[in-house]
């Protein structure tokens, strides 16, 4: 890709199309126009392209030029009368997850580092033979029955450290080899061996009269080392060919872009990996999608990507009740539901992905289940960050950055909400800066950024996100009414402001876009900003975003009352204090404004 | 219309009448029971093929006490040979005749793989009626009453009919076969257990907004072939044992009046035989529940258009048909009348631009449109409900 004028990123969803054009403008990179539809690689269109024409058509009306011709191609490169763009490139979720069978020896090493290489991409763990687990992990007829059941299109082979383990790993290759040779050569499933180095040439040989074994790097080569790249490469690539390729009409897109289409996830990953480098950030980024939800986190040599395919708020709002329970998301709504109702709604959600609350019940119960969704996949998450020296991370997760990205998150009433669902969703530590993807473009900037570094780096800094503020939570727990922490603001005009704010409330401080203050905070005796040291002051920088400074004291972990009326008090009360009320504020319509701005 | 340009509405033909195609599949390759051109009842078996059976892993290295494993030597049965209970299939030859050690095969089937000193077999059809050898047999029905009109790879059958589609929401259980019979007085009734009788017996039931827990029971008892309501509970998704019946849900889950125009038209078909399936693929396949109801004539294939031949990719407009998605208007349908220029405010706080959408003049006019409906579908406290409502796009279908 060549640096050029004129680039069209269209990330294709399981449910909706976004297109952008980003041009140079006075010699910079922006984000001139966005368009956006529903997806048609499902029937009755069945063709991709449908719905990016018409994103794109949309963006013709904006800017006042064609950017396809008239059959309908896109106008590459751009022409002399400025029709057509120089560069095009397409994500997309919308292939049918991988259906994947992890088998190795431990649940809690070798095949927790398996399902850490599986979340790379689009891709649900039908099954996991873990030969450790007593004698029915070792039963032959159990296990290929299991593996029966599972309807693999993958079998990931893992286990021993490199020069570690033998005979049981080679147990496991036996095995998926036995069930390999019941089925017909067409109907075998894709095998991977990565697991101890030392045994590679015997597994391959093993798995030479049965369809053959690709090996790849183990994933976990030492007891404290994993090592992830190779096996996420393969399964992206394997995603890539068997899914992405037969989501009807990708193809005409990938024939437009000159390149195979890249895994949303990926170029999400990719975004964030690049900004925290960049802006040298402890970054964390949430794209929550309608049939997917993926997790990013980039912090210092971390980096960890999660993506979950049955956890969405759309289309896979329904599987999602699979995994969290109805009473587990109602406890998010600051009004009496009961859980067949909820379940009802958000089942119908899943009928009509695309559609919207209409009511702000269904409104709430959308975010409440956002917020389980989104808890738990950083539950998925959080033992991959244990890797390499991350332990804090894990047990206290202090970003200096955390984005939002997905229409749920970002297309909200008021920007309150999208605030405090990534706060009881994230749970940060410390003091983090809160964005949203507002463009929509978050999910494809990744790809700019492997390419273009310095459009990506332009379209980040001036159009993509939309800064919320500066958030500062402390960690401990205290009795309702204890003070929490004490904040002393010093605002860049000499001015100051202090507020003692109590355990279990949120207050916000203003601090607005753009501006900057100092923080001096002291934390209660039990409290902790971060440094493990509870107590100790810490003085910070903040930046100001259009909620301002947000204080969250409600302690970590963040834990509601069991008492359903009392909780739902509670909840009302945090989204009162992040402005929430009605729906109606001078914010809703800043917000709402440049919302349209961006649109 | 230029404010519309690029805006793509799901369309849906909820209700189409003409041809009617339906293509049935085996699991795997099988057996053809009918010829092109047939004409098939519902009931009708016309492809089968065995269900893989249960796998049998046997440890033969080990029971006949090897040291290597590597069976070559020991085996008297091959892959993909047929063995039956008791049949030996590797024998460890002693130094003298009673030493010899057999290994016998504890089931009937197929010998489907040796390695490692490991023998599996797999039980399989015979070939003949019911199960044998521990496997069944796939047996596919027809589904609709109709004439074959493609026969492709050993494995699907395509039928054709005329009469009656309509595409259910979400529904529950397999497929269903029976005469209509309409239990319920009005499309906004819940069907409960004193709704079916005697005359029930082997009858499609349609409901109006749902169906009770109480009702399924006396379905069961009744032998009921199927329910087709407006709304199902998700709690019935988890029932055990699940009804022995398909239920078809025209508009959602929860308790939903079914659609006028869905209701009417299964009452004018009441008493003609109809199929229904309530099966849901998985949450990103394209299938959907539905009900099929055949002339009664039996007449030949005409040429009118199947469904989802047309594709409107056209922007909406005035006067389009089109059926709401969310609560609470979700199920309504109704007739776009005007579509604003900018954006407009919904009570959930959202601002989208979208359509007023008059769903009055679609309802029945036996059943007029109370104004307590259009007051809870507004979500807001008015005395003066308006004929028409703000609909964002995101939330419309439109009915082709």
């Amino acid at each position: 890709m060549t640096d050029s004028s004129g680039i069209l990123v269209a990330d294709c969803g399981s449910t909706r199309t976004t297109v952008a054009l980003i041009e140079r403008v006075n010699g910079h990179h922006r984000l001139v126009a966005r368009g956006e539809t529903i997806s048609t690689h499902v029937s009755p269109w069945l063709d991709a392209a449908v719905a990016v024409r018409a994103a794109v058509r949309q963006i013709e009306g904006l800017v006042g030029r064609r950017l396809l011709d008239e059959n309908g191609v896109l106008i590459q490169p751009r022409s002399q009368t400025s029709n057509g763009v120089d560069t095009f490139v397409v994500v997309s979720s919308a292939g049918a997850p991988l259906r994947v069978v992890l088998a190795g020896l431990t649940r809690r090493l070798s095949l927790a580092s398996a399902q850490r290489a599986v979340a790379g991409t689009y891709a649900l763990t039908t099954g996991l033979l873990a030969i450790d687990e007593g004698p029915a992990g070792r039963d032959p007829n159990a296990r290929i029955q299991a593996l029966r059941q599972a309807e693999p299109d993958v079998i990931f082979i893992t286990g021993g450290t490199d020069g570690g383990a033998v005979r049981p790993v080679m147990q496991v290759a036996h095995l998926v080899n036995l069930y390999n040779q019941i089925l017909e050569p067409e109907e075998r499933p894709l095998t991977y061996y990565a697991g101890n180095a030392d045994l590679a040439d015997e597994v391959a040989a093993l798995f030479a009269g049965a369809g053959g074994i690709r090996v790849v790097a183990n994933v976990r080569p030492g007891p404290d080392r994993e090592n992830l790249g190779a096996a996420r490469s393969e399964l992206e690539a394997v995603y890539r060919k068997r899914s992405l390729a037969r989501a009807p009409g990708l193809d005409t897109l990938s024939q437009w872009a000159g390149r195979p289409i890249l895994p949303t996830t990926r170029s999400f990953g990719q975004l964030i990996r690049y900004i925290a480098d960049r802006y040298q950030l402890k970054a964390v980024g949430i794209d929550l999608g309608s049939a997917s939800t993926s997790l990013a986190a980039r912090a210092g040599d971390l980096s960890s990507l999660t993506t979950r395919a049955d956890l969405g708020i759309g289309l896979c709002a329904g599987t999602a009740l699979g995994s969290i329970s109805a009473e587990r998301i109602i406890r998010w709504l600051p009004f009496e539901m009961m859980p067949g109702d909820a379940r009802d709604a958000l089942l119908n959600k899943s009928l009509h992905p695309a559609s919207v609350p209409q009511t702000w019940e269904d409104l709430l119960l959308e975010y409440a289940l956002a917020r389980e969704v989104i808890r738990e996949v950083v539950a998925q998450a959080r033992p991959g960050w244990l890797r390499g020296g991350h332990r804090l991370l894990a047990d206290t997760p202090q970003w200096d950055l955390m984005i939002g990205a997905g229409r749920t998150l970002t297309r909200t009433p008021h920007p309150g909400y999208a605030a405090l669902l990534l706060l009881d969703a994230l749970e940060p530590v410390g003091v983090s800066q809160i964005a949203l993807d507002g463009a929509g473009i978050a999910t494809a900037l990744g790809v700019i950024a492997g390419a273009q570094p310095l459009a990506a780096a332009e379209v980040v800094e001036h159009d993509a996100f939309l800064n919320l503020g500066t958030v500062v939570s402390p960690l401990g727990t205290a009795r309702p009414g204890e003070a929490a922490l004490r904040v002393n603001v010093c605002y860049a005009d000499g001015q100051e402001v202090q507020q003692e704010v109590m355990y279990g409330s949120i207050a916000v401080i203003p601090l607005e876009a753009g501006e900057r203050a100092t923080l001096e905070l002291r934390p209660a005796r039990r409290f902790d900003m971060g440094l493990g040291e509870p107590g100790r002051d810490v003085t910070a920088e903040a930046e100001g975003g259009i909620l301002g400074l947000i204080i969250d004291a409600r302690g970590r972990p963040l834990e509601l009352p069991a008492d359903g009326e009392g909780r739902r008090e509670l909840v009302g009360e945090w989204m009162k204090s992040l402005g929430i009320e009605d729906g109606e504020s001078d914010l809703e319509s800043e917000f709402g404004t440049w919302l349209r701005e961006a649109a | 219309m230029s404010e519309n340009i690029g805006l793509i509405l799901p369309h849906t033909q909820t209700i189409s009448t003409g041809r009617v195609r339906v293509e049935r599949v085996l699991p795997a390759p099988g057996e053809i029971l009918v010829q092109m051109g047939e004409r098939v009842e519902a009931t009708q078996k016309i492809a089968r093929t065995p269900m893989r059976g249960e796998i049998q892993v046997l440890n033969v290295a080990r029971i006949l006490g090897l040291d290597n494993r590597d069976l070559a030597r020991v085996m008297v049965k091959k892959r993909g040979d047929r063995v039956e209970a008791g049949e030996i299939l590797a024998t460890r030859q002693g130094v003298l005749p009673f030493l010899h050690k057999p290994c016998r095969s504890p089931s009937s089937g197929r010998l489907v793989a040796i390695a490692h000193g490991w023998v599996v077999i797999e039980a399989e059809s015979d070939g003949q009626e019911g199960p044998a050898g521990g496997a069944e047999r796939v047996d596919l029905l027809a589904f609709i009453t109709g004439q074959v009109t493609d026969i492709t790879d050993r494995r699907s059958v395509t039928i054709e009919t005329v009469g009656t589609h309509i595409l259910g929401a979400c529904g529950l259980g397999g497929e269903g076969h029976g005469v209509l019979q309409v239990a319920v007085e009005n499309r906004t009734d819940i069907l409960t257990a004193d709704d079916i009788g005697m005359g029930s017996n082997n009858a499609i039931l349609v409901g109006g907004a749902g169906v009770s827990p109480e009702a399924l029971d006396r379905a069961t008892e009744m032998k009921v072939k199927g329910i087709i309501v407006g709304g199902i509970s998700s709690s019935f998704r988890e029932l055990t044992p699940a009804p022995s019946f398909p239920i078809v849900a025209t508009e959602g889950y929860g308790s939903l009046p079914m659609a006028a125009v869905e209701f009417e038209t299964l009452k004018q078909l009441e008493g003609h035989e109809a199929s229904i399936s309530g099966r849901m693929g998985e949450a990103r396949a394209a299938s959907r529940p539905e009900i099929i109801i055949p002339k009664t004539e039996h007449q030949q294939v005409d040429d009118g258009k199947s469904k989802s031949e047309d594709i409107p990719i056209e922007p909406p407009q005035i006067g389009h048909q089109v059926r709401a998605l969310r609560h609470p208007l979700l199920g309504q349908v109704g007739e776009i009348t005007s579509i604003p220029a900018a954006a407009q405010p919904l009570p959930s706080g959202l601002s989208l631009p979208g359509a007023q959408v008059d769903f009055v003049s679609f309802l029945s006019t036996e059943e007029p449109f109370s104004q307590h409906d259009m007051v809870s579908a507004q979500g807001v406290d008015s005395s003066r409900p308006s004929s028409t409502q703000f609909v964002p796009w995101l939330n419309l279908e439109r009915i082709v």
